[in-house]
Protein backbone atom coordinates (compact mmCIF):
# COMPACT_ATOMS: atom_id res chain seq x y z
CA UNK A 1 0.00 0.00 0.00
CA UNK A 2 2.75 2.31 1.09
CA UNK A 3 4.68 1.25 -1.93
CA UNK A 4 1.76 2.14 -4.10
CA UNK A 5 1.43 5.55 -2.53
CA UNK A 6 5.05 6.28 -2.91
CA UNK A 7 4.81 5.08 -6.47
CA UNK A 8 1.89 7.42 -7.04
CA UNK A 9 3.74 10.21 -5.36
CA UNK A 10 6.67 9.51 -7.54
CA UNK A 11 4.41 9.55 -10.56
CA UNK A 12 2.98 12.85 -9.48
CA UNK A 13 6.45 14.13 -8.95
CA UNK A 14 7.48 12.98 -12.37
CA UNK A 15 4.38 14.50 -13.84
CA UNK A 16 5.04 17.72 -12.00
CA UNK A 17 8.59 17.71 -13.15
CA UNK A 18 7.45 17.06 -16.66
CA UNK A 19 4.99 19.90 -16.36
CA UNK A 20 7.70 22.14 -15.06
CA UNK A 21 9.90 21.05 -17.87
CA UNK A 22 7.24 21.60 -20.47
CA UNK A 23 6.36 24.92 -18.83
CA UNK A 24 9.95 25.92 -19.10
CA UNK A 25 9.96 24.67 -22.64
CA UNK A 26 6.81 26.58 -23.37
CA UNK A 27 8.25 29.63 -21.83
CA UNK A 28 11.37 29.18 -23.89
CA UNK A 29 9.30 28.67 -26.98
CA UNK A 30 7.29 31.74 -26.15
CA UNK A 31 10.41 33.84 -25.86
CA UNK A 32 11.82 32.27 -28.96
CA UNK A 33 8.72 33.07 -30.98
CA UNK A 34 8.45 36.57 -29.54
CA UNK A 35 12.10 37.08 -30.30
CA UNK A 36 11.63 35.85 -33.82
CA UNK A 37 8.60 38.08 -34.32
CA UNK A 38 10.47 41.09 -32.99
CA UNK A 39 13.41 40.22 -35.17
CA UNK A 40 11.13 39.82 -38.13
CA UNK A 41 9.42 43.16 -37.50
CA UNK A 42 12.82 44.76 -37.09
CA UNK A 43 13.98 43.30 -40.38
CA UNK A 44 10.78 44.39 -42.05
CA UNK A 45 11.27 47.92 -40.77
CA UNK A 46 14.88 47.99 -41.87
CA UNK A 47 13.99 46.57 -45.24
CA UNK A 48 11.17 49.05 -45.63
CA UNK A 49 13.39 51.98 -44.68
CA UNK A 50 16.21 50.83 -46.92
CA UNK A 51 13.79 50.21 -49.74
CA UNK A 52 12.27 53.63 -49.30
CA UNK A 53 15.66 55.21 -49.23
CA UNK A 54 16.65 53.38 -52.36
CA UNK A 55 13.43 54.53 -53.97
CA UNK A 56 14.12 58.09 -52.93
CA UNK A 57 17.65 57.82 -54.20
CA UNK A 58 16.42 56.46 -57.52
CA UNK A 59 13.88 59.26 -57.74
CA UNK A 60 16.58 61.81 -57.07
CA UNK A 61 18.79 60.25 -59.68
CA UNK A 62 15.94 60.42 -62.12
CA UNK A 63 15.40 64.10 -61.38
CA UNK A 64 19.08 64.84 -61.78
CA UNK A 65 19.20 63.07 -65.10
CA UNK A 66 16.13 64.92 -66.21
CA UNK A 67 17.80 68.19 -65.42
CA UNK A 68 20.87 67.16 -67.31
CA UNK A 69 18.65 66.20 -70.19
CA UNK A 70 17.08 69.61 -70.14
CA UNK A 71 20.47 71.21 -70.28
CA UNK A 72 21.43 68.94 -73.11
CA UNK A 73 18.37 69.84 -75.10
CA UNK A 74 19.09 73.44 -74.58
CA UNK A 75 22.52 72.88 -75.99
CA UNK A 76 23.70 76.46 -76.33
CA UNK A 77 25.74 75.47 -79.33
CA UNK A 78 22.60 74.53 -81.18
CA UNK A 79 20.70 77.67 -80.18
CA UNK A 80 23.47 80.04 -81.15
CA UNK A 81 24.03 78.23 -84.39
CA UNK A 82 20.38 78.73 -85.18
CA UNK A 83 20.48 82.40 -84.32
CA UNK A 84 23.65 82.82 -86.31
CA UNK A 85 21.99 81.23 -89.32
CA UNK A 86 19.13 83.69 -89.05
CA UNK A 87 21.58 86.55 -88.91
CA UNK A 88 23.12 85.21 -92.07
CA UNK A 89 19.79 85.21 -93.89
CA UNK A 90 19.18 88.77 -92.72
CA UNK A 91 22.50 89.85 -94.19
CA UNK A 92 21.54 88.18 -97.41
CA UNK A 93 18.28 90.17 -97.30
CA UNK A 94 16.29 86.99 -97.52
CA UNK A 95 13.29 88.05 -95.45
CA UNK A 96 11.14 85.06 -96.25
CA UNK A 97 13.80 82.53 -95.41
CA UNK A 98 14.78 84.22 -92.17
CA UNK A 99 11.14 84.43 -91.15
CA UNK A 100 10.39 80.80 -91.99
CA UNK A 101 13.56 79.63 -90.32
CA UNK A 102 12.83 81.58 -87.20
CA UNK A 103 9.26 80.38 -86.81
CA UNK A 104 10.34 76.78 -87.39
CA UNK A 105 12.93 77.24 -84.70
CA UNK A 106 10.21 78.52 -82.34
CA UNK A 107 7.97 75.56 -83.17
CA UNK A 108 10.74 73.11 -82.40
CA UNK A 109 11.53 74.88 -79.13
CA UNK A 110 7.88 74.69 -78.10
CA UNK A 111 7.71 70.97 -78.83
CA UNK A 112 10.91 70.29 -76.94
CA UNK A 113 9.88 72.32 -73.91
CA UNK A 114 6.47 70.67 -73.77
CA UNK A 115 7.84 67.16 -74.06
CA UNK A 116 10.71 67.55 -71.63
CA UNK A 117 8.26 68.01 -68.77
CA UNK A 118 7.00 64.49 -69.31
CA UNK A 119 8.60 61.12 -68.61
CA UNK A 120 6.97 59.50 -71.59
CA UNK A 121 5.48 60.92 -74.75
CA UNK A 122 3.74 59.19 -77.64
CA UNK A 123 6.07 57.86 -80.28
CA UNK A 124 4.12 59.98 -82.74
CA UNK A 125 5.11 63.17 -80.89
CA UNK A 126 8.72 62.02 -80.63
CA UNK A 127 8.79 61.47 -84.38
CA UNK A 128 7.39 64.94 -84.89
CA UNK A 129 10.27 66.42 -82.89
CA UNK A 130 12.79 64.37 -84.84
CA UNK A 131 11.37 65.42 -88.19
CA UNK A 132 11.11 69.08 -87.22
CA UNK A 133 14.64 68.98 -85.96
CA UNK A 134 16.03 67.35 -89.08
CA UNK A 135 14.10 69.64 -91.43
CA UNK A 136 15.30 72.60 -89.45
CA UNK A 137 18.88 71.42 -89.81
CA UNK A 138 18.32 70.85 -93.52
CA UNK A 139 17.16 74.42 -93.91
CA UNK A 140 20.19 75.63 -92.06
CA UNK A 141 22.56 73.51 -94.12
CA UNK A 142 20.69 74.19 -97.32
CA UNK A 143 19.65 70.58 -97.89
CA UNK A 144 23.22 69.32 -97.91
CA UNK A 145 22.01 65.97 -96.59
CA UNK A 146 19.07 63.61 -96.95
CA UNK A 147 17.33 61.52 -94.34
CA UNK A 148 15.24 58.39 -94.06
CA UNK A 149 13.21 57.22 -91.11
CA UNK A 150 12.19 53.56 -91.05
CA UNK A 151 9.67 52.32 -88.56
CA UNK A 152 8.83 48.64 -88.46
CA UNK A 153 5.20 47.99 -89.28
CA UNK A 154 4.41 46.38 -85.96
CA UNK A 155 4.82 49.68 -84.13
CA UNK A 156 1.60 51.59 -83.68
CA UNK A 157 3.03 55.10 -83.26
CA UNK A 158 -0.11 56.54 -81.67
CA UNK A 159 -0.30 53.94 -78.95
CA UNK A 160 3.40 53.59 -78.16
CA UNK A 161 5.10 55.60 -75.43
CA UNK A 162 8.78 56.52 -75.43
CA UNK A 163 11.05 58.65 -73.22
CA UNK A 164 11.35 62.05 -74.92
CA UNK A 165 14.39 63.23 -76.84
CA UNK A 166 16.49 60.10 -76.63
CA UNK A 167 17.39 60.07 -80.29
CA UNK A 168 17.83 63.77 -80.97
CA UNK A 169 21.33 64.17 -79.48
CA UNK A 170 22.67 61.42 -81.77
CA UNK A 171 21.01 62.97 -84.80
CA UNK A 172 22.58 66.24 -83.83
CA UNK A 173 25.98 64.55 -83.58
CA UNK A 174 25.59 62.87 -86.94
CA UNK A 175 24.72 66.15 -88.63
CA UNK A 176 27.05 68.47 -86.74
CA UNK A 177 30.08 66.18 -86.64
CA UNK A 178 29.56 63.37 -89.14
CA UNK A 179 28.54 65.75 -91.91
CA UNK A 180 30.83 68.52 -90.73
CA UNK A 181 32.80 68.82 -93.96
CA UNK A 182 30.12 68.75 -96.62
CA UNK A 183 29.99 65.15 -97.74
CA UNK A 184 28.51 64.11 -101.05
CA UNK A 185 25.26 62.13 -100.91
CA UNK A 186 25.19 62.58 -97.19
CA UNK A 187 22.46 60.36 -95.81
CA UNK A 188 21.10 59.99 -92.33
CA UNK A 189 19.19 56.80 -91.59
CA UNK A 190 17.13 56.28 -88.47
CA UNK A 191 15.57 52.90 -87.78
CA UNK A 192 13.04 51.80 -85.22
CA UNK A 193 12.48 48.06 -84.95
CA UNK A 194 10.13 46.33 -82.57
CA UNK A 195 11.32 42.92 -81.40
CA UNK A 196 10.83 40.94 -78.16
CA UNK A 197 9.14 43.84 -76.43
CA UNK A 198 11.99 46.23 -77.13
CA UNK A 199 12.30 48.96 -79.70
CA UNK A 200 15.74 48.77 -81.26
CA UNK A 201 16.90 52.20 -82.36
CA UNK A 202 19.75 52.87 -84.72
CA UNK A 203 21.10 56.12 -86.09
CA UNK A 204 23.38 55.69 -89.05
CA UNK A 205 25.24 58.28 -91.07
CA UNK A 206 27.72 58.04 -93.92
CA UNK A 207 29.81 60.92 -92.61
CA UNK A 208 33.41 60.98 -91.61
CA UNK A 209 33.10 58.43 -88.82
CA UNK A 210 33.13 58.85 -85.08
CA UNK A 211 36.85 58.03 -84.64
CA UNK A 212 37.79 61.08 -86.65
CA UNK A 213 34.99 63.29 -85.39
CA UNK A 214 35.50 62.45 -81.76
CA UNK A 215 38.80 64.24 -81.45
CA UNK A 216 37.12 67.57 -81.72
CA UNK A 217 33.92 67.40 -79.79
CA UNK A 218 33.11 67.30 -76.14
CA UNK A 219 29.37 67.56 -76.64
CA UNK A 220 29.35 64.25 -78.40
CA UNK A 221 30.58 62.34 -75.39
CA UNK A 222 28.36 64.31 -73.06
CA UNK A 223 25.32 63.35 -75.10
CA UNK A 224 26.34 59.72 -75.02
CA UNK A 225 27.01 59.82 -71.31
CA UNK A 226 23.67 61.35 -70.41
CA UNK A 227 21.80 59.01 -72.71
CA UNK A 228 23.63 56.06 -71.13
CA UNK A 229 22.52 57.27 -67.75
CA UNK A 230 18.94 57.70 -68.88
CA UNK A 231 18.91 54.28 -70.49
CA UNK A 232 20.23 52.63 -67.35
CA UNK A 233 17.32 54.14 -65.42
CA UNK A 234 14.82 53.14 -68.08
CA UNK A 235 16.18 49.64 -68.62
CA UNK A 236 17.11 49.19 -64.94
CA UNK A 237 20.58 47.98 -65.88
CA UNK A 238 23.62 48.44 -63.67
CA UNK A 239 26.31 48.53 -66.28
CA UNK A 240 25.52 51.69 -68.12
CA UNK A 241 28.44 51.47 -70.56
CA UNK A 242 26.76 48.57 -72.35
CA UNK A 243 23.57 50.43 -73.11
CA UNK A 244 24.78 52.10 -76.28
CA UNK A 245 26.74 50.54 -79.09
CA UNK A 246 28.84 52.90 -81.16
CA UNK A 247 30.45 51.58 -84.31
CA UNK A 248 32.73 53.40 -86.70
CA UNK A 249 31.95 51.74 -90.01
CA UNK A 250 35.49 52.13 -91.29
CA UNK A 251 36.72 49.91 -88.46
CA UNK A 252 34.65 47.04 -89.85
CA UNK A 253 34.86 47.67 -93.55
CA UNK A 254 37.64 49.83 -95.01
CA UNK A 255 35.48 50.77 -98.01
CA UNK A 256 32.75 52.21 -95.82
CA UNK A 257 32.48 55.44 -93.94
CA UNK A 258 30.23 56.64 -91.19
CA UNK A 259 28.93 55.82 -87.77
CA UNK A 260 26.16 53.63 -86.38
CA UNK A 261 24.75 54.27 -82.94
CA UNK A 262 22.34 51.70 -81.59
CA UNK A 263 20.45 51.08 -78.39
CA UNK A 264 17.19 49.63 -77.22
CA UNK A 265 14.28 50.99 -75.23
CA UNK A 266 11.43 49.05 -73.67
CA UNK A 267 8.26 48.83 -75.70
CA UNK A 268 5.46 50.51 -73.77
CA UNK A 269 1.89 50.73 -74.96
CA UNK A 270 -0.41 53.43 -73.69
CA UNK A 271 -3.72 51.57 -73.83
CA UNK B 1 -13.29 93.68 -100.12
CA UNK B 2 -12.71 92.10 -96.72
CA UNK B 3 -12.01 94.55 -93.92
CA UNK B 4 -9.44 93.62 -91.28
CA UNK B 5 -8.00 95.35 -88.21
CA UNK B 6 -4.86 94.57 -86.23
CA UNK B 7 -4.77 95.24 -82.48
CA UNK B 8 -1.40 94.60 -80.84
CA UNK B 9 0.92 96.75 -78.77
CA UNK B 10 3.98 95.68 -80.72
CA UNK B 11 4.78 97.45 -83.96
CA UNK B 12 6.45 94.25 -85.20
CA UNK B 13 3.12 92.46 -85.40
CA UNK B 14 1.65 95.29 -87.47
CA UNK B 15 4.59 95.15 -89.86
CA UNK B 16 4.56 91.39 -90.32
CA UNK B 17 0.78 90.96 -90.58
CA UNK B 18 0.56 93.94 -92.91
CA UNK B 19 3.26 92.59 -95.15
CA UNK B 20 1.89 89.06 -95.39
CA UNK B 21 -1.68 90.29 -96.05
CA UNK B 22 -0.48 92.67 -98.73
CA UNK B 23 1.55 89.98 -100.44
CA UNK B 24 -0.77 87.00 -100.19
CA UNK B 25 -4.31 88.34 -99.91
CA UNK B 26 -5.26 91.01 -102.40
CA UNK B 27 -8.92 91.01 -101.37
CA UNK B 28 -8.18 91.81 -97.71
CA UNK B 29 -7.54 95.36 -96.63
CA UNK B 30 -6.26 96.40 -93.23
CA UNK B 31 -8.55 99.36 -92.62
CA UNK B 32 -7.21 100.37 -89.22
CA UNK B 33 -4.85 99.35 -86.46
CA UNK B 34 -4.46 99.97 -82.76
CA UNK B 35 -1.84 99.45 -80.07
CA UNK B 36 -4.03 99.32 -77.01
CA UNK B 37 -7.46 98.21 -75.82
CA UNK B 38 -9.09 101.68 -75.78
CA UNK B 39 -8.09 102.48 -79.32
CA UNK B 40 -8.93 98.93 -80.38
CA UNK B 41 -12.53 99.31 -79.20
CA UNK B 42 -12.83 102.56 -81.14
CA UNK B 43 -11.61 101.14 -84.43
CA UNK B 44 -13.82 98.04 -84.19
CA UNK B 45 -16.90 100.16 -83.51
CA UNK B 46 -16.04 102.55 -86.29
CA UNK B 47 -15.09 100.10 -89.04
CA UNK B 48 -17.14 96.98 -88.18
CA UNK B 49 -14.37 94.75 -89.56
CA UNK B 50 -14.71 91.20 -90.94
CA UNK B 51 -11.47 89.97 -89.41
CA UNK B 52 -9.83 91.06 -86.16
CA UNK B 53 -6.25 90.11 -85.34
CA UNK B 54 -6.05 90.50 -81.59
CA UNK B 55 -3.17 90.38 -79.13
CA UNK B 56 -3.72 88.94 -75.64
CA UNK B 57 -1.51 91.16 -73.46
CA UNK B 58 -1.60 94.91 -73.97
CA UNK B 59 -0.54 97.75 -71.65
CA UNK B 60 -4.05 98.95 -70.73
CA UNK B 61 -5.70 95.53 -70.55
CA UNK B 62 -6.07 92.26 -72.38
CA UNK B 63 -7.69 91.27 -75.63
CA UNK B 64 -10.34 89.60 -73.47
CA UNK B 65 -11.20 92.93 -71.83
CA UNK B 66 -11.63 94.39 -75.26
CA UNK B 67 -14.08 91.67 -76.29
CA UNK B 68 -16.07 92.20 -73.12
CA UNK B 69 -16.41 95.91 -73.72
CA UNK B 70 -17.80 95.76 -77.25
CA UNK B 71 -21.24 94.61 -78.30
CA UNK B 72 -20.41 94.01 -81.92
CA UNK B 73 -18.91 90.53 -82.22
CA UNK B 74 -19.73 89.67 -85.77
CA UNK B 75 -16.21 89.29 -86.99
CA UNK B 76 -13.81 86.43 -87.47
CA UNK B 77 -11.41 86.59 -84.55
CA UNK B 78 -7.81 85.44 -84.69
CA UNK B 79 -5.75 85.73 -81.54
CA UNK B 80 -2.06 86.42 -81.83
CA UNK B 81 -0.16 85.28 -78.77
CA UNK B 82 3.32 84.28 -77.69
CA UNK B 83 2.88 81.81 -74.89
CA UNK B 84 0.13 82.53 -72.35
CA UNK B 85 -0.89 78.99 -71.48
CA UNK B 86 -4.11 79.79 -69.63
CA UNK B 87 -5.26 82.05 -72.40
CA UNK B 88 -4.63 79.34 -74.96
CA UNK B 89 -6.72 76.92 -72.95
CA UNK B 90 -9.74 79.21 -73.01
CA UNK B 91 -9.23 79.97 -76.68
CA UNK B 92 -9.16 76.28 -77.57
CA UNK B 93 -12.37 75.61 -75.66
CA UNK B 94 -14.18 78.15 -77.81
CA UNK B 95 -12.74 76.85 -81.07
CA UNK B 96 -11.39 80.32 -81.77
CA UNK B 97 -8.38 80.48 -84.02
CA UNK B 98 -4.98 81.60 -82.80
CA UNK B 99 -1.53 82.22 -84.21
CA UNK B 100 1.63 81.88 -82.20
CA UNK B 101 4.47 84.39 -82.22
CA UNK B 102 6.89 84.39 -83.94
CA UNK B 103 4.47 84.25 -86.81
CA UNK B 104 4.93 81.35 -89.17
CA UNK B 105 3.91 82.48 -92.64
CA UNK B 106 2.42 79.09 -93.54
CA UNK B 107 0.30 78.85 -90.38
CA UNK B 108 -0.76 82.45 -90.74
CA UNK B 109 -1.81 82.02 -94.35
CA UNK B 110 -3.80 78.89 -93.51
CA UNK B 111 -5.60 80.67 -90.69
CA UNK B 112 -6.55 83.56 -92.91
CA UNK B 113 -7.78 81.27 -95.71
CA UNK B 114 -9.93 79.49 -93.12
CA UNK B 115 -11.14 82.85 -91.81
CA UNK B 116 -12.25 84.01 -95.25
CA UNK B 117 -14.29 80.82 -95.63
CA UNK B 118 -15.93 81.29 -92.28
CA UNK B 119 -16.83 84.95 -92.61
CA UNK B 120 -19.87 83.97 -94.62
CA UNK B 121 -21.13 81.51 -92.04
CA UNK B 122 -22.04 84.28 -89.65
CA UNK B 123 -21.52 82.37 -86.42
CA UNK B 124 -18.39 83.91 -84.98
CA UNK B 125 -20.31 85.81 -82.31
CA UNK B 126 -21.36 82.46 -80.82
CA UNK B 127 -17.75 81.41 -80.30
CA UNK B 128 -16.83 84.77 -78.81
CA UNK B 129 -19.82 84.65 -76.47
CA UNK B 130 -18.80 81.20 -75.27
CA UNK B 131 -15.25 82.37 -74.85
CA UNK B 132 -16.39 85.32 -72.71
CA UNK B 133 -18.61 83.03 -70.65
CA UNK B 134 -15.69 80.73 -69.97
CA UNK B 135 -13.25 83.38 -68.86
CA UNK B 136 -15.84 85.21 -66.72
CA UNK B 137 -17.26 82.19 -64.94
CA UNK B 138 -14.55 80.56 -62.98
CA UNK B 139 -17.01 77.99 -61.63
CA UNK B 140 -16.50 74.71 -63.38
CA UNK B 141 -20.18 73.99 -63.62
CA UNK B 142 -20.85 76.64 -66.21
CA UNK B 143 -17.87 75.85 -68.44
CA UNK B 144 -18.81 75.41 -72.06
CA UNK B 145 -17.11 74.02 -75.10
CA UNK B 146 -17.70 74.88 -78.74
CA UNK B 147 -18.06 71.94 -81.10
CA UNK B 148 -17.86 72.82 -84.75
CA UNK B 149 -19.09 70.59 -87.56
CA UNK B 150 -19.21 71.56 -91.20
CA UNK B 151 -22.86 72.55 -90.96
CA UNK B 152 -23.36 73.50 -87.35
CA UNK B 153 -21.76 75.03 -84.36
CA UNK B 154 -22.77 73.61 -80.97
CA UNK B 155 -22.21 75.12 -77.57
CA UNK B 156 -22.17 72.36 -75.01
CA UNK B 157 -21.96 72.53 -71.23
CA UNK B 158 -19.01 70.41 -70.24
CA UNK B 159 -21.08 68.89 -67.43
CA UNK B 160 -23.57 67.62 -70.04
CA UNK B 161 -21.03 65.48 -71.85
CA UNK B 162 -21.36 61.86 -70.80
CA UNK B 163 -18.54 60.47 -72.86
CA UNK B 164 -16.60 60.72 -76.12
CA UNK B 165 -15.72 57.96 -78.48
CA UNK B 166 -13.20 58.03 -81.27
CA UNK B 167 -13.87 56.85 -84.73
CA UNK B 168 -10.77 57.09 -86.90
CA UNK B 169 -9.91 60.77 -86.85
CA UNK B 170 -13.34 61.81 -85.64
CA UNK B 171 -14.77 62.10 -82.17
CA UNK B 172 -18.37 61.35 -81.26
CA UNK B 173 -19.79 63.27 -78.31
CA UNK B 174 -22.58 61.60 -76.33
CA UNK B 175 -24.60 64.18 -74.43
CA UNK B 176 -27.04 63.72 -71.57
CA UNK B 177 -30.00 64.71 -73.73
CA UNK B 178 -29.25 61.71 -75.97
CA UNK B 179 -27.72 63.84 -78.68
CA UNK B 180 -24.70 62.56 -80.56
CA UNK B 181 -22.34 65.02 -82.25
CA UNK B 182 -19.60 63.98 -84.64
CA UNK B 183 -16.58 66.29 -84.78
CA UNK B 184 -13.62 66.05 -87.11
CA UNK B 185 -10.94 66.27 -84.44
CA UNK B 186 -9.07 63.48 -82.70
CA UNK B 187 -9.99 62.14 -79.29
CA UNK B 188 -6.47 62.99 -78.14
CA UNK B 189 -7.11 66.71 -78.59
CA UNK B 190 -10.31 66.57 -76.56
CA UNK B 191 -8.85 64.39 -73.85
CA UNK B 192 -6.09 66.96 -73.36
CA UNK B 193 -8.70 69.72 -73.06
CA UNK B 194 -11.19 67.89 -70.86
CA UNK B 195 -8.90 65.99 -68.50
CA UNK B 196 -9.03 68.79 -65.94
CA UNK B 197 -12.82 68.52 -65.77
CA UNK B 198 -13.05 64.99 -64.37
CA UNK B 199 -12.75 63.34 -67.73
CA UNK B 200 -10.49 60.35 -68.07
CA UNK B 201 -9.37 58.40 -71.07
CA UNK B 202 -9.88 54.81 -70.01
CA UNK B 203 -9.40 53.30 -73.41
CA UNK B 204 -7.79 54.17 -76.67
CA UNK B 205 -11.20 55.07 -78.12
CA UNK B 206 -13.04 56.20 -75.00
CA UNK B 207 -13.01 59.32 -72.89
CA UNK B 208 -15.54 59.33 -70.06
CA UNK B 209 -16.94 61.87 -67.62
CA UNK B 210 -16.50 60.48 -64.09
CA UNK B 211 -19.75 62.20 -63.09
CA UNK B 212 -21.70 59.77 -65.23
CA UNK B 213 -20.30 56.49 -63.99
CA UNK B 214 -23.04 54.29 -62.64
CA UNK B 215 -21.12 51.13 -61.92
CA UNK B 216 -17.66 49.71 -62.45
CA UNK B 217 -17.37 46.02 -63.06
CA UNK B 218 -13.92 44.97 -61.88
CA UNK B 219 -13.62 41.57 -63.46
CA UNK B 220 -11.11 41.12 -66.28
CA UNK B 221 -9.77 44.48 -67.31
CA UNK B 222 -13.00 46.15 -66.36
CA UNK B 223 -16.19 47.54 -67.80
CA UNK B 224 -17.79 50.84 -66.94
CA UNK B 225 -21.58 51.19 -66.97
CA UNK B 226 -22.53 54.78 -67.65
CA UNK B 227 -25.75 56.45 -66.51
CA UNK B 228 -27.06 56.48 -70.07
CA UNK B 229 -26.91 52.68 -70.01
CA UNK B 230 -23.89 52.51 -72.30
CA UNK B 231 -21.04 50.16 -71.49
CA UNK B 232 -17.48 51.31 -71.95
CA UNK B 233 -14.49 48.95 -71.93
CA UNK B 234 -11.46 49.79 -69.81
CA UNK B 235 -8.03 49.20 -71.23
CA UNK B 236 -6.10 46.90 -68.94
CA UNK B 237 -3.28 49.42 -68.61
CA UNK B 238 -5.72 52.11 -67.50
CA UNK B 239 -7.59 50.14 -64.86
CA UNK B 240 -5.56 51.36 -61.89
CA UNK B 241 -5.64 54.92 -63.20
CA UNK B 242 -9.42 54.75 -63.38
CA UNK B 243 -9.69 53.33 -59.86
CA UNK B 244 -7.37 56.03 -58.49
CA UNK B 245 -9.18 58.83 -60.30
CA UNK B 246 -12.54 57.54 -59.22
CA UNK B 247 -11.35 57.35 -55.63
CA UNK B 248 -10.09 60.93 -55.81
CA UNK B 249 -13.26 62.04 -57.47
CA UNK B 250 -15.42 60.54 -54.70
CA UNK B 251 -13.22 61.79 -51.84
CA UNK B 252 -11.59 64.93 -53.06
Amino acid sequence: MKYETSQKEQKIKILEKNKQLSDAKNQRNFWLITGLIILFILFAIIYFLAHNRQKLRNKQKEIETEQKLLRLQMNPHFIFNAIFAIQNFIYENDTEKSSLYLSNFAKLMRLILESSRKNLITFQDELKIIEYYIQFQQLRRENSFDYKINISENIDTENTLVPPMLVQPFIENAIEHGFEDNIENALLKINFNLKNNYIFVSIEDNGKGIKKANKKSKHQSLATEITEERLSIILKTKNKENNIKIIDLQMIDKTKKGTIISFKIPFIEEF
Amino acid sequence: MIKAVVIDDEQKTHNIVGEIIEKEFQDIKIVASAKNVTKGIQIIQKHLPDIVFLDVQMPDGTGFDLLKKINYHNFKLIFITAHEENALQAIKFSAIDFILKPINIIDFTNSVIEAIKEIKQDNEHIKIKTFLNNIENSSEKSRKIVLKTTENIYIVNIKDIIRCESENNYTIFFLNDNRKILISKTLKEYSELLERYNFIRIHRSHLINLNYIERFEKKDSGLVYMKDKSKVPVSFRKKSLLLDSFEKFLNP
